[in-house]
């Protein structure tokens, strides 16, 4: 089978750092993929990579067997690669609602978005904006400027954005960072749902540092030390690595 | 007061003061809101793409340029049909834009500002270089511009010609401002870099609303020259772009509205000012710090301070 997503020998230096280092992965259809790995490993980076925001030096990356490698995140996205930043990214001074809607105008294409109606006024973008929120549990907050919203709801606001018209892919890059206890809680809880989406949910590429969320989502973790895979297989196994465990415990250490 | 009201207000007195200034005795008072009308079309022009698009183009009295010239060069080859004027100032214009947003649009920021001044100051000096249109000193245009049946040397008709084209970009912009392609500007404004995750490409839609407002600018540099009766480089130094930028910012960005207000109450300070003393600048310049550090939003945001939230 042909993975859904899939880095080859992918590499990226800045300067003489070498933040990835001829990584190889392969995200199944429907599957739940953990990056972890100590600060400075590379995960972001091959985050970035995937997405099509950092260019490799080398290594090819594949959608489906289709080579994306040379496109830019926007024609990803319309592929179907979607995704959440580490830092928040959502239009912060315009409300939920019309931040859900954004994303359904993205998905809808093909279509120019000339003058028509004022999109305030068009029933199907309202409801299918208000589905997007509602989906995440956050429809009560619609009218609210989306840079008002706690810190919690505005990460599932850029979630829901980003499930807007189907991913196939879904970039994920520290969904629980800076949340509270709770709120980190209610995101994993999210992700798994989204996960057992009927009909199958999106691959998701997990960059992670809770190893709470990890554990509980991933179906596969790759673990990554100093711009390598040093290993990568189901939870069970990577848990009991010796050299995962040297690699943290390494840091944790220093 | 609600909204609707305010406009049914705005539209009354705008209709009944060419009674005014005829009662009065005061035509002068009619060729100023003209003048008024002329620079509120490029401000809100100015206003699509530096208050929605987040774009600060210091080069927008290049397109009052274009207006002006296509006037002017029509003219002095006898051809005094205003369609014309229109038709060659809103090809050229949005051409202009076209060819210079390519560029342009490739950087933001202070870099954006540069380049569109940099263009602003190649188009005035090719205006200087113009011998045969009058070169430094510009050109006086001996016809009067018609429409059909219509004198636009007329002031009163002037007036209502400047004013329909107001009303209709006015009409046209809150028409684009609210539909999807509005929407996706100020995303792409506050968060370029959600936009293009979510599979949008903000650099087209920055370009389509800069190649409108340019188009829209170059109309009212037509209306500029019709009222004038002149045209010259002056029409588009980079001072001028400054005095369009004042003007969006004054009146509160990003409301469209906001541009015509700043229009109209920044010439008519000019206006009262300059009849004060020779130092109005020194005036003018205080009345402006004053307004940006009391209101973010411009005066609009005064006006909604006072009646309180909304």
């Amino acid at each position: 089978m042909t993975p859904r997503l899939r880095a080859r020998g992918v590499s990226r230096r800045f300067g003489a750092l070498v933040a990835v280092d001829g990584v190889e992965l392969d995200v199944m259809s429907g599957e739940v993929h953990a990056v972890i790995g100590p600060n400075g490993a590379g995960k972001s980076t091959l985050l970035g990579i995937l997405a099509g925001e950092v260019r490799p030096d080398a290594g090819e990356i594949f959608l489906d067997g289709q080579r994306v490698t040379g496109l830019d995140t926007a024609r990803r996205a319309r592929l179907g690669m979607a995704r959440s930043f580490q830092v928040t990214a959502i239009v912060q001074d315009l409300t939920a609602l019309q931040n859900a809607m954004l994303a359904v105008i993205a998905a809808e294409r093909g279509r120019i978005p000339g003058l028509g109606r004022p999109a305030m006024a068009d029933p199907t973008l309202l409801a299918a904006a208000r589905e997007a929120l509602r989906a995440v549990g956050i429809e009560g907050a619609a009218d609210v400027a989306a840079g008002s919203l706690a810190h919690g709801a505005q990460r599932q606001l850029e979630l829901a954005m980003a499930l807007v018209g189907r991913p196939r892919v879904l970039l994920l890059d520290e969904p629980t960072a800076g949340t509270g206890p709770d709120e980190g809680r209610a995101m994993i809880e999210l992700l798994r749902r989204v996960k057992t989406t009927p009909g199958g949910g999106p691959s998701m590429v997990l960059v992670e540092h809770d190893l709470d969320a990890v554990f509980a989502l991933a179906d596969r973790i790759t673990v990554m030390a100093q711009g390598r895979v040093i290993a990568c297989g189901p939870p069970e196994a990577v848990r009991t690595d010796p050299l995962v465990r040297a690699a943290y415990l390494g840091d944790a250490h220093r | 007061m609600d909204r609707r009201a305010t406009w049914l207000l705005a539209l009354l007195a705008a209709g009944l003061l060419p009674l005014a200034t005829d009662a009065l005795g005061q035509p002068y008072y009619l060729a100023f809101a003209t003048r008024i009308a002329v620079f509120a079309i490029a401000a809100l022009a100015l206003d699509l793409v530096l208050g929605y698009g987040g774009l600060v183009s210091l080069g927008h009295a290049a397109f009052l340029g274009i207006g002006a010239y296509s006037v002017g060069i029509w003219s002095s080859h006898g051809v005094t049909s205003a369609a014309v004027h229109w038709a060659t100032a809103l090809a050229v214009g949005a051409c202009y834009a076209a060819a210079t947003g390519i560029v342009a649009l490739r950087t933001t920021g202070v870099a954006f500002i540069m380049i569109t001044l940099a263009f602003g100051q190649m188009l005035f000096f090719l205006a200087v270089s113009l011998k045969a249109y009058g070169g430094d000193d510009g050109m006086t245009l001996w016809q009067g511009a018609r429409l059909g049946p219509l004198d636009l040397a007329d002031d009163r008709t002037l007036y209502w010609v400047a004013l329909a084209w107001l009303a209709a970009f006015l009409a046209l912009g809150r028409r684009l401002v609210a539909a999807r392609f509005g929407l996706v500007l100020r995303g792409a404004k506050s968060n370029e870099r959600r936009m293009r995750a979510l599979g949008f490409t903000p650099t087209r839609h920055r370009l389509a609303a800069y190649v409108l407002s340019g188009a829209m600018a170059s109309i009212a540099g037509c209306l500029l020259a019709h009222a004038t009766d002149f045209v010259s480089p002056s029409y588009m130094g980079w001072q001028r772009s400054g005095e369009l930028v004042v003007m969006v910012v004054l009146g509160g960005l990003a409301t469209l509205h906001g541009a015509i207000i700043g229009a109209a109450v920044l010439l008519a300070l000019e206006e009262a000012l300059a009849g004060l003393t020779v130092h109005w600048m020194l005036i003018l310049g205080a009345v402006l710090v004053v307004v940006a550090n009391v209101s973010r939003r411009g005066l609009l945001g005064l006006g909604a301070t006072s009646r309180g939230p909304r």
